[in-house]
């Protein structure tokens, strides 16, 4: 009898949790409700919880000042948490097309999450577009992936020419054993090997390790004159630069776009001095200062991606765009300005790269080209 | 419409009520302290996905994620058999970490990291299985049959030689039962549906990487069997739907969505405290692991 109360009561937390609180979700909604336009809904999902979350928040703020700007108020943004996850991502995707019928969805961040995700997107005519999911193999994903972040491939390649542009020939490369690290480390060193540079020594370590010693004595003796850090996690980075230094090795440090993060420069101090990172844009002068004057800060990463891919989206609805199939074929024509440089989109849906080189300079990244 | 996510829900749920139940066989009613289990449910997946993508047929390939799973339960059971308790805990913790690396690391087989994309839906008999409904009564009957068979075993005469193998496993030997056969038979049982479960998740999710299979998982699995009460099968089934569905039913509430992210988190890890503080051995629970 006790266990039948019980479950009785589990089930009636559901109910009031689930049915009760659903009415007072919709009125908090981020738009400004309009009457006489039907109202179209955008999903955005990506990480808000985990160890990706910096990454979610600070693309939530670009989609959030495209969205103010833009001022499209017959568009609603629903937003939801994927934790990076591929089942995460797949139950979120659901949830977005089947309960809240969006039309269009800014997202996944990760590119495991985003190629979980994408055979549902296509089976039901939605189209995705992600800001920061750069494996090479989102370009497969079918017409309705779109991506306003270049590929991996074109980042490894363009990382591999200017280390040599530099005067490097003894490349080393400390990368995270994940879909990113993996793809990224690839195409950097068949490129930097097709260059006529030697690729010394290749070591990977599990995405959030804070012991890269071993990997670091490794690379040390390869006596490589640069290392190429490819990482997604900011915990470790701050690692492998400290001990880097506790090594004592003098080789200079080039960081894919994840490690422009304030959080590396705080956690290492003086042992990101002089790493150069190569990333994609973090946006224009004018977003830059239109990000600062809205939060206050400077734009986190992916941020101008986030931006651009809210506008493209926006853009089609502004268009006349209503259903997902329509949304996806105005993208395919998409050609703006946006945040992080020009837009347009090619037939696998994906762009082509805008990359800024950024130096650490007393503490702070330098735009150096 | 919200069916074709209360679909997706279902689905998740079925292949989690697999999971938890075939868990419980080992850890609740053997009083094997399993943390390997999720291992068991990654082989499964892999072997289904990589069989499949070899051209073998979809119901074989079934078939031998069950089985292959259950060679690795016989292995591990043998493995650690001197050991029980936090030891046992342990030593399968580390037969996760084992299995999760060769996932990782053996990138001519699993891709690694890049994991395995474009796994195709089942067919057997002719028939394809696309859209999600019809997986969902595909997933259901599989589900359906597992339990009854676990129900089954654990009902049997060898059903209370294994829990006696918790309670006085010295007790039991003095009758000159053999515990070790007992142990690593459950085990093996238990891999099997968690291996078959694998191969469910992985022709449902189409995308399979080494991440579904670490530490985030097993504390899952092990809640949904806790807080479902430790030896009991429909403990774990009513569990299961709990822990599934809170996180969903929490997607509603009316959060801004700054604080989205955290804020569902920490009502959800409440909400199980708080079950756990009205039934401190589950909602079904009878027994106490020590």
């Amino acid at each position: 009898m006790r266990n039948l109360i019980i479950s009785v009561l589990l089930i009636g937390i559901f109910l009031i949790v689930g049915c009760v609180q659903q009415p007072a979700a919709e009125t908090t909604e981020e738009s400004v409700e309009v009457v006489e336009a039907e109202v179209i809904k955008v999903g955005f999902m990506g990480p808000l919880s985990g160890d990706a979350a910096s990454y979610g928040e600070s693309i939530k703020r670009g989609v959030d000042l495209a969205m103010k700007e833009m001022g499209l108020d017959n568009v609603e943004l629903v937003v939801e948490d994927s934790k990076c996850e591929g089942k995460e991502a797949v139950t979120a995707i659901n949830k977005l097309i089947s309960l809240d019928g969006v039309v269009a969805i800014v997202g996944e961040v990760c590119s495991g999450a985003t190629l979980a995700a994408a055979p549902i997107a296509n089976e039901n005519n939605v189209p995705m577009v992600s800001p920061s999911s750069t494996s090479p193999k989102v370009s497969e994903q079918g017409e309705y992936t779109f991506r306003t972040v270049p590929s991996d491939a074109l980042q490894g390649d363009f990382g591999a020419n200017l280390a040599y542009d530099r005067g490097y020939r003894k490349l080393a490369v400390l990368y995270t054993n994940e879909e990113y690290g993996l793809g990224f480390n690839n195409v950097l060193t068949e490129s930097f090997a097709a260059l006529g540079g030697e690729v010394v020594a290749s070591e990977t370590f599990e995405r959030g390790a804070v012991d890269i010693r071993t990997q670091l004595t490794k690379t040390k003796d390869a006596e490589p004159d640069v290392i190429y850090i490819i990482s997604n996690s900011p915990d470790s980075t701050v690692a492998a630069l400290q001990q880097m230094t506790e090594l004592g090795i003098e080789a200079a440090i080039f960081g894919s776009e994840g490690q422009k993060s304030p959080a590396i420069l705080e956690g290492a101090g003086e042992s990101a001095e002089g790493m150069v990172v190569t990333a994609v844009s973090s946006g224009t002068s004018g977003f830059i200062e239109r990000h600062q004057a809205e939060y206050g800060e400077a734009p986190g990463p992916f941020a101008a991606q986030g931006y651009d891919a809210f506008k493209a989206i926006g853009l089609a609805v502004e268009q006349g765009a209503t259903t997902g199939e329509e949304i996806k074929n105005a993208l395919f024509g998409s050609d703006f300005d946006g945040a992080s440089g020009h837009i347009v989109f090619d037939e696998n849906g994906d762009v082509s790269g805008n990359y800024d080189v950024f130096e650490v300079q007393n503490g702070e990244f330098v735009l150096t080209s | 419409m919200i069916w074709p996510y209360l679909t997706h829900l279902l689905i998740l749920i079925g292949i989690y009520v697999i999971l938890t139940v075939s868990l419980n066989l080992a850890l609740g009613y053997t009083g094997l302290l399993n943390l390997g289990h999720v291992a068991f449910f990654g082989i499964g997946a892999y072997t289904s996905a990589l069989l499949t993508k070899a051209g073998v047929p979809f119901l074989l390939a079934f078939i031998i994620a069950g089985i292959f799973a259950s060679i690795f339960g016989y292995l591990l059971v043998l493995a650690t058999r001197k050991l029980k308790g936090d030891y046992l805990a342990l030593a399968t913790l580390g037969f996760s970490f084992v299995i999760y690396s060769l996932m990782l690391n053996w990138t001519g087989l699993t891709r690694g990291p890049l994991g395995i994309p474009g796994i195709e839906k089942p067919s057997f008999f002719g028939l394809t299985i696309s859209s999600t409904y019809s997986y969902l009564i595909f997933v259901a009957v599989i589900c359906i049959l597992s339990v009854f068979v676990i129900y089954r075993i654990v009902k049997s005469p060898f059903g209370r030689l294994l829990e006696a193998t918790r309670d006085d496993e010295m007790g039991l030997r003095v009758l000159g039962k053999n515990t070790f056969k007992l142990k690593y038979k459950a085990m093996m049982i238990s891999a099997f549906f968690a291996g078959i479960a694998g191969s469910l998740f992985a022709h449902y999710i189409t995308y399979i990487d080494p991440s579904y299979f670490t530490i985030p998982e097993i504390i899952l699995l092990l809640s949904i069997v806790i807080v479902g009460g430790i030896a009991s099968i429909k403990g774990s089934i009513v569990s299961t739907f709990v822990i599934l569905l809170i996180p969903e039913a929490l997607r509603f509430l009316a959060l801004s969505s700054s604080i989205l992210g955290p804020a569902r988190q920490v009502i959800y890890a409440m909400i199980l405290l708080g079950i756990l503080l009205l039934r401190p051995r589950g909602i079904f629970g009878r027994v106490d692991l020590e």
